[in-house]
């Protein structure tokens, strides 16, 4: 479904990723680990077309989509919750559901999968005319992943969920990004939690300083002594 | 006398409300400067005076000026803007001042350096009273004014594109990853900011009868310091400073009769707001 072969991605002049390839196959649920700064929200970028890759190709369901702009490739299917949830803090939840959904030409269903949103999340519902920023992180959570939903995406973007969220509420979240999954969303899961993204995910990349150094089944993984080391804690 | 002096400090401040505006919208999209933006109005005011001396119709004099201006920051935004906009800030300031330059003589070759006249009768009268009179280029600039700050606040409010507009401005990058043509967004952005612009240049050629090359000058500081007053592009913010410091040198000029000329009064109640309110009158950060 989703491709990157051999990307190399800079931010002005340090090099972010080396030579990544990923291969995401429709109906997966696979995570890419790695510690603080070794380049996971950089390949996320890279698929949203926020930042250009200086070498490789990124296809997506056969096609190129290496140099497409970043607003064409909301209507392919990809639905993003950014690192830090990035709501838009002086929008009302409302306005950045209907953000979310800039894409869709039909109002119509623009209403109807804003009711989606308000039956899956109630609470955004009681805030619909409140701005974002009033919001706690957890109520921001909901709706940087409903605001997501909103194109209904074929494959689910998500950036650092656990940052900065009380593990009640990464848990609560990451029951839900299963439960999207088993309806059939393909997700692809950037982490620095690997306990937590080991037990949803079917598949993991581990990153190191922008390489890619392993890639395995998720129960492989939690097995395997150097990752148990470096990113489960002995 | 009061009324008389509120309505010429309404005036005065509709106009540095249109001045602003562009300048104001666009560096709430992309966080640059626009100097050239008040080149602009240089642009619209010759534009209009010549339609005028070549049609006489008031009318069509605008539409067209604001039409080739706004048609200017197009092509300005397309060309300068959109290729340094990853840059360093500094680049497209810097761009913005060189261009800003560049009008001004552009204009100073093709129209000449001397001022000219801009008599246009308006198909009005002025208003009369006893104790009041407005006379219609007032008239003109205050409905003019309040009729595209209104069809702006609809814009922005009400309209798909309006909120593109905001979520652009309160993050650019998630903007585009949730599908907002961002260079539409910019393109549209200056186009109805340069129009605005115009549209003041005429109607300020019109009040004080004169049009000529660096007449974008102080309308340029005025509008720097106004977008910082107003809370960095904060549309609502910029109207309400440019209105006050409009009423403010009004007043202090008719009343007091200060020493210095408008102009200076009006830089001195800025640094002075700017002193008690550094973060402006409308912050955006909360």
């Amino acid at each position: 479904m989703l491709k990157l072969i051999e990307i190399d991605a800079f931010y002005g002049k340090s090099q972010a990723l080396h030579n990544v390839s990923l291969d995401i196959r429709a109906g997966e649920f696979v995570t890419i680990l790695g510690a603080n700064g070794a380049g996971k929200s950089t390949i996320m970028k890279c698929i949203m077309g926020l930042v250009e890759p200086k070498a490789g190709r990124i296809e997506y369901e056969g096609l190129d989509i290496t140099r497409r702009p970043a607003w064409e490739r909301a209507a392919l299917g990809f639905g993003y919750v950014p690192e830090g949830r990035r709501v838009f803090p002086d929008l009302t939840v409302e306005e950045n559901l209907k953000i979310g959904g800039y894409k869709l030409t039909d109002t119509k269903v623009l209403v109807r999968n804003i009711e989606k949103a308000y039956d899956m999340f109630p609470r955004l519902k009681e805030r619909r005319r409140q701005l974002a920023k009033t919001m706690s992180g957890g109520e921001q959570q909901m709706l940087a992943i409903a605001r997501a939903l909103m194109p209904e995406p074929k494959l689910l973007l998500i950036d650092e969920i656990s940052m900065g969220l009380m593990p009640i509420m990464v848990n609560h979240s990451l029951a839900l990004i299963k439960k999207l999954h088993e309806e059939g969303i393909t997700v692809l899961l950037v982490e620095q939690n690997a306990n937590k993204a080991l037990k949803f995910a079917q598949r993991g990349y581990i990153l190191k300083t922008g390489r890619i150094t392993l890639e395995d089944t998720s129960s492989n993984l939690i097995c395997n002594k150097e990752v148990v080391e470096a990113y489960l804690g002995a | 006398m009061i009324v008389q002096q509120l309505l010429n400090g309404l005036v005065i401040g509709s106009v540095y409300a249109l001045t602003a505006m562009g300048a104001t919208l666009v560096y709430g999209i992309l966080r640059i400067l626009d100097l050239a933006n008040a080149g602009a109005y240089a642009i619209g005011a010759y534009a209009g005076l010549f339609l005028y001396l070549s049609t006489g119709n008031i009318l069509l004099s605008f539409a067209g000026a604001i039409a080739l201006t706004g048609f200017f920051g197009f092509v300005v935004q397309r060309y300068l803007y959109i290729p340094v906009l990853d840059r360093p800030p500094i680049v497209p300031l810097i761009a913005s001042i060189g261009l800003f330059i560049f009008i001004q003589d552009l204009l100073r070759l093709v129209a000449g350096p001397r001022i000219r006249e801009f008599q246009a009768s308006l198909p009005f009268g002025a208003i009369k009273t006893e104790t009041l009179t407005i006379n219609p280029t007032w008239i003109l600039i205050i409905v003019l004014t309040a009729a595209l700050l209104a069809f702006l606040w609809y814009l922005l409010a009400y309209t798909k594109i309006g909120l593109a507009w905001r979520a652009t401005a309160q993050d650019l990058e998630i903007a585009k990853a949730m599908g907002v043509n961002i260079n539409q967004v910019v393109a549209y952005n200056f186009l109805l900011g340069y129009a605005f612009a115009a549209t003041a240049g005429i109607m300020v050629g019109m009040l004080y009868n004169s049009v000529f090359p660096t007449m974008g000058d102080v309308p340029a500081y005025k509008m720097l310091a106004l977008i910082v007053l107003g809370g960095l592009g904060n549309p609502v913010g910029t109207v309400a400073a440019a209105v006050m410091i409009g009423l403010i040198e009004t007043l202090i000029a008719g009343y007091i009769g200060f020493f210095l000329p408008r102009d200076a009064i009006a830089f001195v109640a800025l640094i002075i707001i700017l002193l008690i309110k550094p973060e402006g009158l409308m912050s955006r950060k909360a």
